[in-house]
């Protein structure tokens, strides 16, 4: 181990097939065999040929927040063998498991600067975004709905997503009044937040650009509300937005203001959207940012600040 | 393009085309090894729309791992990742 030392950041676990080798700072994750492990731990040798397993994978591609580690636990392939220890620690450091420059490693810690850029970790969003575009080759946007919603039945999926936004939602709409208020939920979606007017006694009006075939499934059931309905066609932006007591603009519609005035473009909800989404900056970190988006249903802590 | 091998000057001006397509007066005065990221030709979604170009108009199947802003960032760099993933087509047909 003359140009590395043993990253701070991981952490060794033994299993029964060897020494699982955990950066969660970097989420990478190796196993490494017995003669392997001592070797880098300069404990007695042990004979055999040394090799080890990469065990890291983006697991978050099988579902929202479903497990951030990107430990992979599924049967062990074939190892990567090892001919030279010189081998075994460049593999070893192209994983962050053995580094050269404390520097050079943290600098790795920010976010990327394209979509193709390796030299930093970036965002989870990021990371997530890069490995469905370019390496599964999916459009993020349809694997986004296809996690969240459940095609048969309309309802968001029960992932650990939905129970971490039913919560955050209910704490900030579950302490309003919204007795005979008119309130309208901007990218309505599924209805989760619309929902929860309606219990706190509002008169939801509820827009959504997509999900067209899913949107008239939930609107029809959502009929049996006595105050839900949902604006799919058409309307000129003063109607909508006149009249409301307060309106919701749905996480999703702001996150990314482009992507979304694209979804509305060439309908006439194309300037309320303008109107509605707009690109977060530093002050409106969260939790204030979200009760900026409930506009009108109670003092907006931007506007104070 | 039908031939199997196309040569450096045609892939050159077929990528250029390509960035043109969107941004003809910025491709005007490129060079072959202006940084393609640096002057904002390709952003994210033009990235991922010229990779779908270069598999599809060069017969190459890219890895993940040669997606990077090295291989990517200027016309002479894309221009050699083709050379090099159609090559090594060529050696097992």
């Amino acid at each position: 181990l003359v140009d590395y030392s043993i990253c701070a950041d991981v952490s060794f676990r033994v299993i029964p097939e060897g020494v699982l080798a955990s950066n969660y700072r970097a989420r990478q994750h190796v196993l490494l065999n017995l003669p392997l492990f001592n070797a880098l731990a300069g404990a007695d040798p042990v004979s055999g040929e040394p090799c080890a397993w990469d065990r890291t994978w983006f697991s978050n591609v099988d579902g929202l927040l479903a497990d951030p580690t990107c430990l992979r636990v599924d049967e062990l392939g074939e190892p990567t063998r090892f001919a030279t220890y010189e081998d075994a620690w460049r593999y070893l450091a192209d994983r962050f498991v053995l580094i050269q420059d404390t520097a050079e490693y943290d600098a790795l810690f920010a976010v990327k600067k394209s979509l193709v850029d390796r030299k930093h970790f970036g965002t989870f969003h990021q990371r997530l975004g890069a490995e469905l575009r370019l390496n599964r080759r999916v459009d993020p946007d349809e694997w986004w709905y296809a996690q969240k919603f459940d095609p048969e039945t309309g309802e968001v999926r029960d992932n650990l997503y939905k129970f971490v936004q039913q919560a955050f939602l209910e704490e900030y709409i579950g302490s309003l009044d919204l007795t005979g208020k008119r309130v309208l939920d901007f990218g309505c979606g599924a209805g989760m937040a619309a929902r929860l007017f309606t219990a706190q006694g509002g008169l939801v009006t509820g827009v959504d650009p997509e999900l067209a075939p899913l949107a008239h499934r939930i609107s029809h059931r959502m009929g049996s509300l006595d105050h839900f309905y949902m604006v799919n066609e058409a309307k000129r932006e003063f109607e909508l937005l006149d009249g409301f007591d307060g309106r919701y603009v749905s996480p999703e519609s702001t996150a990314s203001p482009r992507r979304t005035l694209n979804r509305y473009e060439g309908t006439e909800l194309r300037g309320l959207a303008d109107r509605l989404t707009y690109r977060p900056t530093e002050r409106d970190m969260p939790p204030s940012a979200f009760a900026a988006r409930i506009q009108g249903l109670q003092p907006d802590p931007c506007s104070r600040a | 393009m039908s031939s199997s091998s196309p040569n450096q000057d045609e892939i050159l001006a077929a990528l250029r085309d390509f960035v043109g397509a969107e941004k003809p007066d910025e491709v005007r005065d490129l060079q072959n090894d202006d940084n393609l990221f640096d002057l904002g030709l390709l952003d994210s979604l033009q990235l991922v729309s010229m990779v779908v170009f270069i598999e599809s108009e060069f017969g190459c199947a890219l890895d993940f791992d040669d997606l990077t802003e090295e291989n990517l960032g200027s016309l002479s760099a894309i221009r050699d990742l083709i050379l090099r993933n159609t090559s090594e087509v060529q050696e097992f047909t």
